[in-house]
């Protein structure tokens, strides 16, 4: 949707579980659970755009390449 | 029976263009009241303009086999920024010993970060519950993880706030960028692409 307000305002705490949460994905630094959790998902987004391209003859229609 | 499932193959996604206007003219979302305004935008003047002058890109999504119009979706470079007013050196110091040396001196400097946006995504209520929501954000995650003429490391969303809205972006591993909009009508969520990479 249309953001119907201005960003959120984040508190201190919220910004740094923010950048926490990003220092933890790049140094590895995750639960197994999330771990499993998101290489299930980056199959599963790999899997779909594979199939997305290999319809329109390996061209990617959103990006126009 | 159950209802027919779609993948990725059974989709064609093209830029919206005036020939989209009739079908457009009866899409629907359903008629649930939080539907409303999303119903409203893409059947308004609006949406053409906010695609004219690249406000948004506006993708219709038809079925190949029938060339139906089943889903709508608008994407726009966006970025997440924290206005912080807590001092940069508290943030060095707390990231230096977590980051990845290669990387450290770089996001210690970052107060934003180039994203896409999903604006808007509807799917037709006739065709909701088929994998057809779940299948594009899948392939405009998979775009934009193989992206790389432009920075891009999040994927942010700002989705209609309730349950079924925020249960299927949860199922996506989207977060909520904060509380305060806890109550809003929209909820600002993000995916960091580096995690499916």
């Amino acid at each position: 949707m249309i953001r119907n307000s201005s960003f959120p305002k984040m508190t201190k705490r919220e910004i740094k579980d923010f950048r926490s949460n990003i220092c933890d994905v790049i140094t590895g630094n995750m639960s197994k659970e999330d771990v499993v959790r998101f290489k299930k998902q980056s199959e599963q987004v790999d899997a779909t755009y594979e199939e997305f391209l290999k319809s329109n003859n390996g061209k990617n229609p959103i990006l126009g390449i | 029976m159950g209802k027919i499932q779609f993948s990725a193959s059974d989709l064609d996604i093209t830029k919206l263009n005036e020939d989209d206007k009739d079908d457009l003219s009866s899409f629907s979302c359903g008629k649930e009241n939080c539907y409303n305004e999303l119903n409203a935008f893409f059947q308004s003047p609006e949406l053409y303009l906010s695609n004219k002058y690249h406000y948004y890109s506006v993708y219709v999504v038809r079925l190949k086999k029938t060339s139906e119009l089943i889903a709508v979706f608008t994407l726009a470079n966006d970025c997440i920024v924290l206005k912080s007013e807590e001092d940069e050196d508290d943030l060095k110091e707390e990231l230096k010993p977590e980051v990845a040396d290669e990387y450290c001196k770089i996001l210690e400097k970052q107060t934003s970060y180039p994203a896409i946006n999903i604006g808007h995504l509807g799917v037709k209520e006739e065709y909701q519950s088929r994998r057809i929501g779940g299948t594009l954000v899948n392939i405009i995650i998979g775009s934009f993880k193989n992206f790389d003429k432009a920075g891009c490391q999040f994927i942010t969303v700002d989705s209609l706030n309730n349950s079924r809205t925020n249960k299927f972006y949860s199922s996506h591993n989207f977060s909520n960028l904060s509380n305060s909009d806890f109550s809003c009508v929209t909820q600002r969520k993000y995916l960091l692409l580096e995690c499916v990479k």
